[in-house]
C-alpha cells in the first residue's frame, strides 16, 4: 500500500494503468459486482431462489421480508458495534457482556422511576466507560485485546450478577415507553431496523469517506507502518474500543426494549452470531476489510437462510449447521482467492496488476487471530 | 479500493464452489427436515369433541389453591440447628429459590448457607464435596443430574449428610431422600393446558406445542398434553417444535413466528416454559401481524410472563410452584431429622388467567397458596 498524508489523510495512489477519472462506468459496475466481491450477495439470491420454490406460499412475500429484519436487526447492532475496532484489529469479545449490562442496569433504573430518558443515556455512559476501561486494559495496559477485553467480559458478567441476582428485572413499568423502543412497529417493521440501517450508515461513513477511516483500516493492515506514516495508532485503537463500548451499550438497551425486561443472559446469545457475521461481511465488498455494508449483506445473508429453514419447519439443528457452512465456505473462499491473488501476482501472470492499495486487504479478516 | 483482476481460472472456480457448498447445506438440511419433521403429529382420527369436560377440568382447575398439598403433621420435635447448604446453579430459578429456602429453614430454626455455582457438573460437584467438608447436615441441589453427582452422592451417604432435590429425573432412593416437581407430578400440568386450549377454541383449536427437549424434566408435560389433547378433541390438530436451548433469549420467538406464518391455521401456541420461550415473543407476533390470530398458553413463567397474562398478551399459564418446592423438601429433611418417614407430596397447580390472577405478583416467584407459611409451619410444630 502507498501511503501519504496528503490532506491529514492517509492518501492511496490510483493505479497507474487507468486513465484519469477512473475506468469506465460499465467496467466499475462490473467491478463492483464480481463474485469476489459480493458473493454473498449471488449466494442471497440462491437461497431466496431455493426457498421461494421449497416454500412458495410463505417465503417470497412481504411479510417474510420484515421479519428477516425484525428478527436480526440486534444481530446486526451488535455486529456494527464491534466492527470498527476490528478494522482497527481489535478484538472486543465483552460487547455481549456490555449489552446484558447496559440491559439490565436501564431496566433497573426504569423500574426504580428514572425517567427513560435519562436511563437510556446512563445506559449507553456505561457502555462508553467499558470501552473507556476496555481501552485502558488493551492500549495503555498492552494486554492482548483478545484476553484483555476476554477479562473484562467476565469482570462485567461478575457485575450484572451483582446487579440482577442472576434474575430478570421486570416489571410493568418496563411495559409502557421503555417496551416501544424496541417493539414499537412502522407497518410491520420494528423500530431497531431502523437503528441498524442508521449506525450502518453511520459506520459506512467513517470507514467509507473519513480520513479517521482510512487511518483505522491502516491501523487495522500494519500499525508499524501507519505510526511511521504518522498515524496516532494508539488513539485510535482506544477510541474505537471506547466506540465499540457505546454501540454495545446502546443494543443492549434496545435488547432489553425488545424482551420487555432486562435479562442476566440477555446478549451473550449474540456473541457468535454477531462475529460470524462481521466476519463474513468482511469477505464482501472490500475483499478483507470489516465494513458495514458487509456487515449487513452477511447479516441478511445468515436471517434469510435461518428464517427460511425455520419457515420450512427444517430441523432445530439446521440453522446452526447452516451458519457455520456458510461462514467457513466464505473464509475459506476468501482465503484462496487471496493466496491466488499472491501467486499470480508474484509470478507476473496477470497483465492488470494488483494495485498498490490491494496490500491491506490482504487476509485481514482470515488471519486476524494469527496477527493480532 | 482493490482492484485484483487478471486471476487464473481455478481463483474463479472457488467462489462458485463456496455457493455449491452452502446449497448443498441446504439441500442436506432439506433431506434431514423430511425425515424429521411432524414429531407431533396431527389429531385427525374422526370423533366427538368432549367441550363440556374440557371445561369442567378448567373450571376445577382455574381457582387459586388455598391449602397445601401436604397435610400430614410430622408429629414429632423436629431438632433446631440444623445446617443446609443449597447449591444454585446460575439460573433465574436458583437464585430465586435461595431466599425462599432461607425463609422456611428460618421458621425451623435452621440456617441455610447459598453456594453460587454456574451450574456446571464440576463446579456443583465441587461445591458439593465442599458442603460435606464444612458439615453441613444436608445439601440441595436443583435439577439434580444424579449420574453427575454419583461420587459426592456416595460421599455424603457415607458422611450422613442428607440430600434432597427439586425438578430432577432422579428417583428417591438410597442417595436421594426426596424429589419434588418430578416428571409424574409435573404431568398434570399438560392437562391442565390441553383442557384450556380445547375449551377455549370450543373444539376448534389447532394448537403448536412449543418444546424444549433440553428440559428433559419437562417431556412428560408433553406427553400428557397430547394425550388429553386428543382425548377431548380428536379433530382438533396439533403439532410440536422443538426450540434449542441456544435460542432461549435469542431467536425463539422468530422460530414460533416462522412456523406460525407457514402454518396459518394454527391459532394456539402452547409453551411448555414460558418464562425462556414466551420472552419477546408477544412483541413478536404483533410485529408480525398474528397476535390477533393466536392465544398462548403455558407452564411456568416469571414476572415478565404474569404481567403479560395480566395484560392479556398470554391467556393462560400454570405458573411455577417454587415456594411449594423448596417448603416440600425442607419438609422432607424435617421429617428425616424427626425420626418420622417422608411423606409423599407434590406442588400445586392452578390455571391463571387474567380474570382470576393475583393483584400481588410482584418480585420473581410468587406463593400459590397465599397463607402457605403458617400452613407449613402448623405440619411442623412451629410457628410462622
Amino acid at each position: 500500500m502507498t501511503t501519504g498524508t496528503s490532506g491529514g489523510a492517509l492518501a492511496t495512489t490510483p493505479p497507474q494503468t487507468e486513465p484519469a477519472g477512473g475506468p469506465p462506468l460499465g467496467r466499475r459496475l462490473a467491478g463492483a459486482m464480481a463474485f469476489d466481491k459480493v458473493g454473498a450477495v449471488y449466494v442471497w439470491v440462491a437461497i431466496i431462489i431455493v426457498f421461494s420454490i421449497w416454500v412458495p406460499d410463505t417465503f417470497p412475500t412481504l411479510d417474510t421480508a420484515k421479519q428477516i429484519l425484525n428478527s436480526n436487526a440486534i444481530t446486526g447492532l451488535a455486529a456494527l458495534a464491534i466492527t470498527i475496532p476490528l478494522a482497527a484489529r481489535v478484538f472486543d469479545l465483552s460487547f455481549a457482556f456490555v449489552m446484558t449490562l447496559t440491559g439490565v442496569a436501564v431496566a433497573k433504573l426504569v423500574v426504580g422511576g428514572t425517567p427513560l430518558l435519562v436511563a437510556i443515556l446512563i445506559g449507553i455512559g456505561i457502555g462508553l466507560a467499558i470501552g473507556l476501561i476496555n481501552a485502558t486494559v488493551v492500549v495503555v495496559a498492552k494486554i492482548d485485546s483478545f484476553i484483555g477485553t476476554l477479562a473484562t467480559g467476565s469482570l462485567i458478567q461478575a457485575l450484572i450478577t451483582m446487579v440482577t441476582d442472576d434474575t430478570p428485572i421486570s416489571d410493568a413499568r418496563l411495559a409502557g415507553g421503555f417496551s416501544d423502543v424496541g417493539q414499537t412497529n412502522i407497518t410491520g417493521v420494528t423500530l431497531p431496523v431502523l437503528y441498524f440501517a442508521l449506525v450502518a450508515v453511520a459506520i459506512w461513513y467513517l470507514l467509507e469517506h473519513t480520513a479517521t477511516g482510512r487511518r483505522l483500516y491502516a491501523t487495522g493492515f500494519n500499525p508499524d507502518a501507519s505510526r511511521l506514516a504518522g498515524v496516532s495508532v494508539d488513539k485510535l485503537r482506544f477510541l474505537s474500543l471506547v466506540t465499540s463500548g457505546g454501540l454495545a451499550g446502546a443494543s443492549g438497551i434496545v435488547l432489553a426494549s425488545t424482551l420487555g425486561s432486562g435479562s442476566p443472559t440477555g446478549g451473550t446469545p449474540y456473541l457468535l452470531p454477531a462475529f460470524a457475521a462481521v466476519f463474513l461481511g468482511a469477505t464482501q465488498l472490500k475483499n478483507g476489510r470489516f465494513n458495514a455494508g458487509g456487515t449487513i449483506i452477511a447479516v441478511l445473508l445468515l436471517g434469510t437462510g435461518t428464517t427460511g429453514l425455520a419457515l420450512a419447519a427444517a430441523p432445530q439443528w439446521s440453522q446452526a449447521m447452516f451458519v457455520g457452512v456458510v461462514l467457513i465456505a466464505a473464509l475459506a473462499v476468501t482465503g484462496i482467492q487471496r493466496r491466488t491473488a499472491v501467486a499470480s501476482r508474484g509470478s507476473g501472470v496477470h497483465g492488470g496488476g494488483v494495485s498498490g492499495t490491494d496490500q491491506p486487504d490482504v487476509g485481514t479478516a482470515t488471519t486476524l487471530t494469527d496477527e493480532d | 479500493m482493490s482492484t485484483t483482476t487478471g486471476r487464473g481460472p481455478r481463483a474463479r472456480t472457488w467462489p462458485l464452489l463456496a455457493t455449491l457448498m452452502a446449497l448443498a447445506a441446504l439441500i442436506l438440511v432439506a433431506a434431514g427436515c423430511g425425515s424429521d419433521d411432524e414429531g407431533g403429529g396431527g389429531g385427525g382420527t374422526s370423533g366427538s369433541t368432549d367441550v363440556g369436560a374440557a371445561d369442567q377440568l378448567v373450571n376445577d382447575k382455574s381457582t387459586r389453591p388455598t391449602q397445601i398439598n401436604q397435610t400430614k403433621p410430622i408429629g414429632k420435635e423436629v431438632p433446631t440447628g440444623k445446617k443446609i447448604t443449597f447449591i444454585s446453579c446460575g439460573v433465574e430459578a436458583c437464585a430465586v429459590q435461595g431466599p425462599i429456602l432461607k425463609e422456611g429453614a428460618g421458621i425451623l430454626g435452621w440456617s441455610v448457607k447459598e453456594v453460587g455455582t454456574d451450574g456446571s457438573p464440576e463446579k456443583v460437584q465441587g461445591a458439593f464435596e465442599a458442603a460435606i467438608r464444612d458439615g453441613a447436615d444436608a445439601v440441595i441441589v436443583n435439577a439434580a443430574d444424579k449420574d453427575a453427582l454419583a461420587k459426592p452422592l456416595a460421599d455424603a451417604k457415607k458422611a450422613g449428610v442428607e440430600f434432597v432435590t427439586c425438578c430432577s429425573l432422579a428417583k428417591q432412593g438410597k442417595d436421594v431422600l426426596f424429589n419434588t416437581a418430578t416428571p409424574e407430578q409435573n404431568a398434570p400440568i399438560g392437562e391442565m393446558l390441553a383442557a384450556e386450549v380445547v375449551k377455549d377454541s370450543g373444539g376448534k383449536a389447532n394448537a403448536l406445542y412449543v418444546n424444549v427437549s433440553a428440559f428433559a424434566i419437562l417431556a412428560a408435560v408433553g406427553d400428557t398434553f397430547r394425550a388429553k389433547y386428543k382425548e377431548l378433541c380428536p379433530d382438533c390438530k396439533s403439532d410440536t417444535i422443538d426450540i434449542p436451548l441456544t435460542s432461549l433469549g435469542k431467536d425463539a420467538p422468530d422460530r414460533i413466528v416462522s412456523y406460525l406464518r407457514s402454518h396459518p391455521d394454527v391459532n394456539y401456541v402452547v409453551l411448555s416454559e414460558s418464562g425462556s420461550t414466551g420472552a419477546g415473543l408477544s412483541g413478536a407476533l404483533r410485529a408480525a401481524g398474528l397476535a390477533d390470530k393466536v392465544k398462548i398458553v403455558g407452564q411456568g413463567g416469571n414476572e415478565a410472563i404474569y404481567q403479560e397474562v395480566e395484560a392479556g398478551n398470554i391467556m393462560a399459564v400454570v405458573p411455577t410452584a417454587l415456594y411449594s418446592y423448596d417448603y416440600a423438601m425442607l419438609d422432607a429433611l424435617a421429617r428425616k431429622f424427626a425420626g418420622v418417614p417422608v411423606a409423599e407430596t407434590s406442588p400445586e397447580f392452578w390455571l391463571m388467567t387474567k380474570e382470576n390472577a393475583p393483584s400481588n405478583m410482584s418480585g420473581p416467584a410468587f406463593p400459590i397458596v397465599e397463607d402457605y407459611k403458617a400452613q407449613w409451619a402448623k405440619l411442623w410444630g412451629k410457628s410462622a
